[in-house]
C-alpha cells in the first residue's frame, strides 16, 4: 500500500461506517472495492489481528457462558458519583 | 459458540413482561430451511469450541414435529440443544412424560421452563410442576426460569424451594426489566434495583437470531434494537455477522470493560442525569443505555472510536 492508498483507506474508514464494517470483516475485498490493493502480507496482518480479537472473544464467551449464562448476576454496585467523575 | 434461535412469535400465552410481544395472534416463524442453514453455519464456524443451540420463541412446543426435527439436526451436528417452554403441554402426567421422552429422544439436553406471575395468567403452575416431575422421570435436565417483580408473593428462597421440590435441577430467578409487552408498563416499585452503577463485563453475550433473520448480540429483554444489531442472517454472510458479534466495537467494549465504559463516557459529555440512580444488574444498565437515544449515541461513538483506532493502529504498522 502506498501512502496515498493508506490515506484513501483512512478516509473511507472514517467517513463510511458500512465500509468500515466490511473492511473489518474482509479487508482485502473491501479495499479492492475502493481501488486499493493490499499485498498478501498486509492482508495477512489484518486478518491475523482480527482473528486474535475473535479468538479472545470466543474464549471469553466460553468461560462466561459456561458459568453464568442465564444466571442472575450479582454485580458490585459503585456509588454513582465516584464512578462517573 | 452459542447460537440462540427465536423460532417464532406464536405463543399460547401473552405475558405482560414479554419484551417481544409474543402471543396467540402472532404468526411469524423462522423457516425450517433457515434454521437448518444457520445451525450448519454455526457448527462450521465452531471448530473446536463447544457448540450449543438455544431454542426459544414464542412457544417452540406449539409445532412439536418441527421442533423434534430441529433438535435432532442440532444433535447430529454435535451441539448441545436446549429449549425454553412454558410447559402448557403438560396437561397430564402421561402427556408430559410422552412429550419429554420425544424431545429427549431427539437429542434435547436441557429444558428451560418459564414460570412466573406473568406466565401463571395463561399456564397453570400445576402444568409446570407436571413437566418438572416428568423431566425427573425421563432424566431430562430441567431449569426453572422465573422472572420476579418486586411485589411477587414468593421471595427468591421460596421460589427456589418450590422449583427444586417439584423436580427442577436448576433455578434461575431474574429481575423483571422495564422492557415489557408493547404498550404495557409497571410501576417503578416493581423493579428490583440496587443503588449505584453495576460494574462488570457482559455476562452472557449470545449470538441471537430472530424469526425474521435479524441477528443480535444478546437475548436480554430490550436488546432487539439497532444498537445491538449484527445485521440480518437472510441477507448478510454468516461470517460477517459473526465477525461483528465477536469483534464489533460495542461488543469489544462490553466484553472488555462492560457498559460502565459507556456510562462514564456519557457522564464526561454531561449526560450523567440520564442514567438512573439504581439498576438491577449489568444487563439492566446496558439495555438502559442502549434504549436511551442520547446515551446510545454516546455509546455508538465510543464503539466507532475503538474500531477506527484499531484500524489506524494497523495501518500504521503495515
Amino acid at each position: 500500500m502506498t501512502k496515498a492508498e493508506k490515506d484513501k483507506l483512512r478516509r473511507h474508514i472514517l467517513e463510511d461506517k458500512k465500509f468500515r464494517s466490511h473492511f473489518l470483516a474482509d479487508p482485502a475485498a473491501a479495499a479492492a472495492k475502493i481501488g486499493v490493493t493490499l499485498t498478501a502480507a498486509e492482508a495477512r496482518k489484518f486478518r491475523a489481528t482480527r482473528a486474535t480479537i475473535r479468538k479472545n472473544a470466543a474464549a471469553y464467551d466460553n468461560v462466561r457462558q459456561h458459568f453464568m449464562i442465564g444466571q442472575p448476576i450479582k454485580p458490585t454496585f459503585l456509588p454513582l458519583l465516584p464512578v462517573l467523575m | 459458540m452459542i447460537l440462540a434461535l427465536i423460532l417464532g412469535t406464536r405463543c399460547n400465552a401473552a405475558c405482560g413482561h414479554c419484551s417481544t410481544s409474543c402471543g396467540p395472534t402472532r404468526t411469524e416463524v423462522m423457516a425450517e430451511e433457515t434454521i437448518v442453514r444457520l445451525m450448519g453455519e454455526a457448527a462450521a464456524a465452531s471448530t473446536g469450541e463447544p457448540l450449543k443451540f438455544a431454542l426459544s420463541g414464542g412457544e417452540p412446543f406449539l409445532d412439536l414435529p418441527m421442533l423434534l426435527r430441529v433438535i435432532a439436526h442440532g444433535h447430529r451436528l454435535g451441539g448441545e440443544v436446549t429449549c425454553v417452554s412454558n410447559g402448557y403441554w403438560a396437561t397430564s402426567p402421561e402427556k408430559a412424560r410422552s412429550v419429554l421422552q420425544s424431545v429427549k429422544g431427539a437429542g434435547l439436553t436441557k429444558l428451560g421452563l418459564s414460570a412466573s406471575r406473568f406466565h401463571q395468567e395463561f399456564v397453570k403452575l400445576k402444568r409446570v410442576e407436571r413437566a418438572l416431575a416428568a423431566g425427573r422421570e425421563v432424566g431430562l435436565h430441567c431449569t426453572v426460569k422465573y422472572a420476579r417483580p418486586a411485589s411477587d408473593p414468593l421471595d427468591e428462597e421460596a421460589i427456589r424451594a418450590w422449583a427444586l421440590a417439584a423436580g427442577a435441577n436448576e433455578v434461575q430467578i431474574f429481575a423483571v426489566m422495564p422492557h415489557l409487552r408493547a404498550g404495557l408498563t409497571l410501576p417503578e416499585a416493581e423493579y428490583e434495583r440496587t443503588e449505584g452503577i453495576p460494574t462488570g463485563t457482559c455476562p452472557a453475550a449470545i449470538f441471537t437470531v430472530r424469526e425474521n433473520g435479524d441477528a443480535f448480540t444478546c437475548c436480554t429483554p430490550g436488546s432487539d434494537i439497532p444498537f445491538f444489531s449484527l445485521g440480518n442472517a437472510n441477507e448478510a454472510r454468516f461470517d460477517e455477522l459473526l465477525d461483528r458479534y465477536y469483534a464489533g466495537g460495542v461488543q469489544q467494549i462490553l466484553r472488555d470493560e462492560g457498559p460502565i465504559h459507556f456510562a462514564r463516557a456519557a457522564a464526561a459529555r454531561g449526560l450523567a442525569n440520564r442514567l438512573r440512580p439504581s439498576y438491577a444488574d449489568v444487563c439492566d444498565l446496558c439495555t438502559h443505555i442502549a434504549n436511551d437515544p442520547q446515551l446510545a449515541a454516546v455509546a455508538a461513538e465510543c464503539a466507532e472510536e475503538l474500531e477506527t483506532r484499531q484500524i489506524h493502529d494497523l495501518l500504521a504498522e503495515v
